[in-house]
């Protein structure tokens, strides 16, 4: 018996592949799972605001008041309807706005002779490579108006044109700076598609005597159709769980979506009302996931896309070209950087909306403190609670890199090694489900399960080891998909060949198989370091005093009227992100959904 | 060199049962070659060898020495069972240079440096790569990089290779000098080696002998000679064929020491199979002719097959040619050389017969009766 057991355990080290499949599906049961059910379960439970609104509720004790509350009573409809209307209208606008202008930019960058191919390729994916609430600032500073937050914008200080409030915060702007975030996924899934299509497919269709709109109908939409769903999905699922433009644009004015819901909820301590809410916006977002698998995943089965494609010829555009060219540019212009050089003109700003030479000034970034401006807070690079909200983000982004870069090979080893087994089924379905998890709803569970201790677990909030976790967790489908995709270009037969040698596991890992996913494993490094250090939505909620993180003092700058600082913060994170992504499209990376 | 004898081994996957009860005895120093079709189990039982799969039943042995046993709880890792394994995409380490990729093994065992170098050298001159120890995997062929895979295998010494179809990525022209280059090693090294393949051709060239296996089972483990002449039954008949062999479908007319048989559901086709013995009046027989045991006349024979010829390939030395029998839809292959053949004419009329070949059982597959062959030494 105990040489049977001996036996087992030597074989289990020296495959561990099953012992880490069980490690990393216990880690993800305890990070991912129990929290949820700890939401659901909590959304029918008293808090300790209970007996306020009920009294004599015993809080802990089981309750429909939550539900009944968010969904039924008279409070509903500023609570949810309405959040939930404002959600709905606004995922919807930006598909029908981000979606065929994705497409059109695929299609001409791919299939036309249009110039200037390589720019378009690498500019286009940068509204989405930067923070979306950037453009929501850029916005403010052009259309702010005066009766909120204080300062004019740009349109008021040059034109004395007040725009309407409408016009400045909530629906408008909100649905423009998502659109022109989420382009970038219908232009990258699409001109992917395009760019494999098989010409012979198309030329084939030519042949039999097609016109170039018949084929375009016929032939080429239906073969990018399931490309245009999944873009659309994403649209949507990531749309419905959007927090920071809409906190930016729609907070001011007290225009809410279900996230600033959510947000507004914890942050008032309403918790159970919060995990209600947190529950309708996963439930939300998992549908249209869903809805993604069940559209998609058959559809995919019978697309031709092979993935070689024939050489492609290019559709000529004609007197066409140059309307194009304008679109493209003017698109550019306006929404790539034109907000970029407003974001930054605004930080050399003295007094905002005095558009003048010598309101000029360098004070918000190296000035010491006056109380006249900004009520006395010294410029960024003296200001000793900026300074260290820049190392506690290059900290969090740094060990949250790390920390999913090993995770994500460990899992993509488990799951390629253990190929059609339940335990990597398991393991990879359990590592896509924070994807369907908002940030906001990510922080909110987070922020009540870590508020005290579990057993050896001391409580976590407050620290940066909360944060860590949560953006790992939160990082953890791009890192398990980009660990697999790596470990499926490692031969298995690479490491068997070096177990015939004899090479205990620790050292094939280390010889073998970490070297060869090197390149892959660096530059999902450095895009999980600019994701995290531009996170704001899943740790809006965690973050404490001594935890700040740039983006976190943005959005609490941005609250308090200290403009130029807040700008000025997202001018540095704009630039590390910028070179970050260089940085990862040079090590072979590929931007992350 | 030690011997390897395997006993009732049994793996399954999930419900698929990959290996099936398999016996199989391989004599020290023998080059034995496990063919069959994909998914026929060959490349598993060649992991379980290695030890890369764990068997689900069975024993395994080298020479006196278990490496797997399910009874007694035995399965010797990998590392330790003093093999060597050429993988099918050669395996080799792209990150390491052809140096590294060889030292690995040695290191491994803690050789010193000095050794290791003398011992790396000394192989690439084996395998004919002399001098490429700085080259990446990337920067050798196909060729090369499987000679560097073999150099990785055999510096070490192995006294069992295990070859996982090394050859099969290679083109035609290549893997005829690298089986050539395989002979050649086996006979300077002379470790017992175990080949998987399902290129009948590479396993008739290189082995001593040669297990056939479908579906889990070895269907018949012999020597090439043996398992091309006389295959125990229909499947390996026609697997062993090349490039492809004739199956007629027959029904025994007239018993007797020259036996008349006749085409199943036809009238005319009538034929004498000399010395065919054992077979009995009226018995629904499958007769196998190899394309190159197909003899055939211009002018009428008795006893043979009227046919037409509908297709010609010519392959330079010899040619094949495709024919159908007159008042029927078989077609029977021929092959010979090409100046012998080229008296077919498309659409002519010739007679053929069968010098040699096997009678089976169409229902069981078994082996009935074989015909022309000159008395077997055994």
């Amino acid at each position: 018996m105990m040489t049977k057991l001996k036996q087992r355990s030597i074989r289990l080290l020296r495959r561990p592949e099953r012992l880490w499949g069980v490690i990393l599906l216990l880690a993800l049961l305890v990070f991912v799972v129990i929290p949820l059910v700890y939401i659901a379960i909590g959304s029918f439970q008293y808090d300790s605001w209970g007996p306020r609104y009920v009294p004599g509720a015993e809080p802990g004790s089981l309750t429909f008041f939550y539900w009944h509350r968010v969904l039924l009573s008279r409070m509903s409809t500023s609570i949810f309807w309405e959040p939930f209307l404002h959600t709905l209208l606004i995922a919807g606008l930006v598909v029908l706005i981000s979606i065929p202008l994705g497409a059109l930019f695929a299609w001409l960058v791919v299939r036309t002779d249009l110039p200037f191919k390589n720019f378009f390729n690498s500019i286009l994916i940068v509204p989405y490579i930067l923070p979306a609430w950037t453009l929501g600032l850029a916005w403010l500073t052009v259309f702010k108006n005066p009766q909120f937050g204080g300062q004019p914008g740009l349109l008021y200080g040059l034109f004395g044109i007040e725009p309407p409030v409408w016009v400045s915060y909530g629906f408008l702007p909100i649905v423009i700076s998502l659109s022109v975030h989420y382009i970038p996924y219908t232009f990258l899934l699409l001109s992917g598609a395009l760019a494999t299509i098989d010409a012979q497919l198309e030329e084939s269709a030519e042949i039999l005597g097609a016109n170039r709109a018949k084929i375009l109908r016929k032939i080429t939409f239906p073969l990018v159709l399931p490309a245009l769903g999944s873009a659309f999905i994403l649209t949507v699922g990531r749309t419905l769980g959007a927090f920071g433009a809409p906190a930016f644009l729609g907070l001011p004015v007290r225009y809410y979506t279900l996230s600033t819901r959510v947000y507004a909820a914890f942050s008032n301590r309403q918790q159970a009302e919060g995990y209600v809410l947190t529950v309708l916006l996963i439930l939300f977002t998992t549908l249209t996931v869903f809805v993604n698998q069940k559209l998609l995943g058959t559809r995919r089965r019978f697309t031709t896309i092979t993935g070689k494609g024939g050489k492609q010829r290019l559709v000529k555009l004609g007197r066409w070209k140059a309307l194009a060219l304008l679109c493209m540019f003017s698109f550019v212009v306006l929404f790539v950087f034109a907000p970029l050089a407003l974001v930054l003109l605004e930080t050399f700003l003295k007094v905002e909306g005095q558009y003048s030479w010598d309101n000029l000034t360098l004070h918000y970034w190296i000035g010491l403190g006056v109380p006249e401006l900004a009520e006395g807070q010294p410029g960024i690079f003296r200001n000793s609670v900026v300074l260290g909200a820049i190392k506690n983000t290059v900290f969090l982004a740094f060990m949250t890199a790390l920390i999913s870069g090993v995770v994500g090979v460990l899992i993509g080893y488990t799951v390629v090694r253990n190929r059609g087994k339940p335990i990597a089924r398991a393991l990879e379905s359990l590592s896509f489900v924070p994807y369907m998890i908002p940030g906001i709803a990510f922080g909110g569970i987070y922020l009540s399960l870590f508020a005290r201790s579990w057993g050896p677990l001391p409580a976590l909030y407050g620290t940066m080891t909360i944060l860590i976790l949560t953006c790992t967790m939160r990082n953890l489908p791009f890192a398990a998909g980009s660990g697999v995709s790596a470990m499926h270009q490692v031969d298995v037969a690479l490491e068997e060949a070096a177990e015939l040698h004899g090479a205990r596991w620790g050292k094939r890992f280390f010889r073998i198989i970490l070297p060869l996913t090197k390149s892959g494993f660096l530059s999902a490094f450095v895009l999980t370091f600019i994701t995290a250090m531009r996170a704001l939505d899943e740790i809006a909620l965690l973050v404490t005093p001594q935890t700040r993180t740039m983006t976190s003092i943005i959005f609490r700058f941005q609250q308090q009227s200290f403009t130029q600082h807040a700008y000025g913060i997202t001018v540095l994170i704009v630039g590390i992100t910028l070179f970050g992504n260089y940085l990862a499209r040079r090590l072979g990376g590929r931007v992350s959904f | 060199m030690p011997d390897i004898a395997i006993h009732a081994l049994t793996k399954r996957f999930g419900h698929v049962l990959a290996v099936k009860e398999m016996s199989l005895e391989i004599k020290d120093g023998e080059f034995v070659t496990l063919l069959g079709p994909s998914g026929c189990g060959k490349t598993t039982t060649l992991r379980c060898l290695a030890g890369l799969e764990e068997p689900d039943q069975g024993e395994i042995y080298f020479g006196q020495r278990c490496v797997f046993s399910s009874k007694k709880g035995i399965m010797i890792p990998p590392g330790a069972r003093g093999i060597g394994m050429v993988f099918q995409n050669y395996a080799l380490w792209p990150h390491m240079t052809v140096f590294q990729n060889v030292a690995f093994g040695l290191a491994q065992k803690g050789m010193p440096k000095e050794q290791i170098r003398r011992e790396v050298a000394s192989i690439l001159e084996l395998v004919g790569m002399p001098g490429y120890e700085n080259r990446y995997p990337s920067e050798l062929s196909g060729g090369q990089q499987q000679r560097v895979a073999l150099a990785r295998v055999l510096v070490t010494r192995p006294q069992i290779v295990l070859f996982d179809e090394p050859l099969s990525n290679l083109d035609a022209k290549l893997r005829m000098t690298l089986r050539a280059e395989l002979k050649r090693l086996h006979g300077e090294i002379k470790a017992t080696s175990v080949y998987v393949t399902h290129d009948q051709l590479e396993a008739l060239t290189l082995s001593t002998r040669i297990a056939v296996m479908k579906d889990g089972v070895v269907q018949q483990y012999g020597s090439p000679q043996e398992v091309y002449h006389f295959p125990s039954n229909l499947f390996v008949a026609e697997f062993m064929g090349n490039p492809t062999t004739n199956l007629l479908p027959c029904i025994v007319k007239v018993a007797g020491p020259s036996p008349v048989l006749g085409i199943k559901n036809t009238l005319q086709n009538e034929f004498v199979l000399p010395g065919a013995e054992g077979l009995v009046e009226g018995q629904e027989v499958m007769v196998n002719v190899r394309p190159e045991d197909v003899v055939f006349y211009t002018t009428p024979q008795d006893g043979t097959l009227a046919a037409k010829v509908f297709a010609s390939l010519p392959t330079g030395a010899e040619c094949i040619a495709y024919a159908r029998l007159q008042g029927s839809d078989m077609e029977v292959v021929l092959r010979g050389p090409e100046e012998e053949m080229q008296c077919l004419h498309l659409d002519q009329l010739f007679w053929l017969g069968f010098k040699r070949g096997n009678i089976f059982d169409p229902q069981s597959g078994r082996l009935l009766s074989s015909f022309g062959f000159s008395p077997r030494k055994e």
